[in-house]
């Protein structure tokens, strides 16, 4: 019978199996850090006497673990790569590319978004409970994650395509990926920026310094008048293109920069 | 069995080190693939095994493009490199975990081969010295019964003994549908075990014939005096006289000297390829 040389549920189940024996000291190293920075959070700031009144209170230091935790993990990913020695036996293990590379985007993807909110949720329980035995006060639950159409949604989105470039990034940098591609991403954008101040020019000519007041790809404000009074014209892109954005980012994005990662795996050579 | 044509590759640019390389390989055979340092055996190991893709040419592996790594072109290739990546668990575990990849893996006899070995079954393989280790390796390669086994260096950091239980797990494991090819630059370890030699040089494949058409046509001899004797294509001097590669016109049978063999080749390689031509 002619194997599946794609995908075969059973060999990635074999896979995946190898993959945590390998990655076991590791993945229970982070686990104990997240469970254990998330026991000491609510344990030790309701006593050193630090209230929180909602959660709202406490979001911007869910979304800076969720980002700074998320992409240092996902950077992580194939760093058999890194090592020849390690880097063979992951390229000839008779699974499919596919395989390897669905483990792999699993569990920096799915598995650490759902560990990530399993901490917290027990984090906040545990300080509520804290808070509750010290003075009496329940956290009111005011901010609601994954709310659409709500713009919160996109920080979701961001993430997602963050850590798709980084993924991406962890195929292209065997080592120090993270840096490198943090510093590329960066290079990137800037990219994008001169490209858009460069369109800006064309578009308004060198009057006055539109770039300081544009937001890229998206709005102009524009000056007009002088040399005593001035007034500001915005443009602002159609609809139709801001809604293009909006698509590109919620649907688009994260699965290009996933889909390149793959077939950049595929070309690993060692 | 493995079959290349035309390949080119090259780590730099304008700097080759294979040149339009052409070699095919039979079942039923154990290579001895030789070369010196830099003439690129462990590339055209990791070629075979689809680790590097040909910059020109083809590379196919039972059928198989090897560059496109499929399971089932995996699941009957093993490569012992000569680095080698154990994970941290017990021998037990580690059969776990990789065997089911291999549906001929042979469990019993990858208990003889260690036994052959002597390494204890319930190690754990981050105890073993890296010896006991690529033993480890070894037996699991050979009990995977892959169809294709490619081994880089294998015997380096084997004892003395360790060296000759190899030769015999080796030539025992060898059937007719197995393809074994071995790469080493210590061509005395490969004594009696390879029944095909192919030398690589200079880019390409400079020399490819088996054990019994060498020593149909080449003579291998040890010689007080080197005036006494004509026809010498290659000399090697030592404490007991010259060992010496004259081409076999008697129809005598000596035994083949692969050392001397390849170092001639190397020296003299017009002479010897005329002989086989």
């Amino acid at each position: 019978m002619q194997a599946n040389n794609v995908f075969n549920l059973r060999r990635m189940q074999l896979y995946l199996q190898k993959h945590l024996a390998d990655q076991l000291r590791f993945y229970l190293m982070g686990t104990l850090a997240i469970l254990g920075l998330a026991a000491a959070f609510g344990t030790l700031m309701p006593l050193m006497h630090t209230e929180i009144h909602q959660t709202s209170n406490i979001v911007p230091l869910y979304y800076i673990g969720l980002f700074a935790g998320g992409l240092l993990f996902t950077s992580r990913s194939f760093n058999e790569l890194a090592h020849k020695e390690k880097g063979i036996d992951f390229l000839l293990l008779p699974a499919s590319q596919f395989e390897k590379f669905l483990t792999t985007f699993l569990i920096s993807t799915v598995g650490f978004f759902v560990f990530y909110h399993i901490s917290c949720y027990l984090a906040l329980n545990i300080f509520e409970k804290v808070q509750v035995s010290l003075i009496g006060r329940h956290i009111q639950r005011d901010y609601q994650f994954l709310s659409a159409p709500d713009e919160k949604v996109y920080f979701y989105h961001v993430y997602f395509i963050l850590q798709s470039i980084f993924l991406f990034g962890a195929t292209c940098f065997h080592k120090y990926s993270f840096i490198k591609t943090l510093l590329s991403t960066l290079l990137f954008l800037l990219g994008l920026y001169v490209i858009n101040c460069l369109i800006i020019t064309v578009l308004f000519g060198l009057q006055t310094e539109f770039w300081k007041r544009s937001v890229p790809f998206f709005m102009v404000a524009k000056l007009d008048g002088g040399p005593i009074s001035w007034h500001t014209t915005v443009y602002v892109i159609p609809r139709w293109l801001s809604d293009t954005y909006l698509f590109i980012v919620r649907f688009i994005i994260a699965p290009v920069f996933w889909t390149l990662a793959y077939f950049r795996l595929k070309d690993q050579e060692i | 069995m493995i079959n290349i044509q035309s390949l080119s590759f090259s780590y730099r640019k304008n700097k080759p080190l294979f040149e339009n390389l052409q070699l095919t390989l039979e079942a039923g055979h154990i290579y001895g693939l030789l070369g010196k340092n830099g003439a690129g055996k462990s590339t055209l190991l990791k070629q075979i095994a689809g680790l590097l893709f040909p910059d020109g040419g083809t590379c196919e592996v039972m059928g198989y493009t090897s560059a496109k790594r499929q399971p089932a072109f995996l699941r009957e290739l093993f490569l012992v490199p000569e680095e080698f990546y154990l994970p941290k668990v017990s021998v037990k575990k580690y059969v776990n975990l990789y065997a089911p990849f291999y549906p001929n893996f042979d469990e019993a006899a990858f208990s003889r081969y260690l036994k052959e070995f002597e390494i204890p079954r319930e190690q754990q393989l981050t105890e073993m010295s890296y010896g006991q280790k690529k033993k480890v390796l070894i037996s699991f390669a050979l009990a995977t019964n892959t169809k294709v086994l490619i081994m880089d260096e294998p015997t380096n950091g084997l004892d003395i003994p360790s060296k000759s239980q190899f030769r015999k797990v080796i030539a025992a494991a060898v059937t007719e549908d197995k393809c074994i090819v071995i790469s080493t630059h210590q061509v005395r370890d490969l004594d009696n075990l390879i029944d095909s030699i192919v030398i690589i040089d200079g880019h390409k494949i400079i020399f490819r014939e088996d054990v019994q058409t060498v020593t149909d046509k080449l003579s291998f001899k040890t010689v007080s005096r080197m005036e006494e004797t004509a026809g010498v294509l290659f000399a090697d001097s030592n404490l007991r006289g010259h060992t010496i590669i004259t081409k076999n016109t008697g129809n005598e049978q000596s035994k083949i000297d692969m050392e001397l063999l390849f170092n001639a080749v190397l020296t003299n390689q017009q002479p010897i390829q005329e002989i086989f031509n």
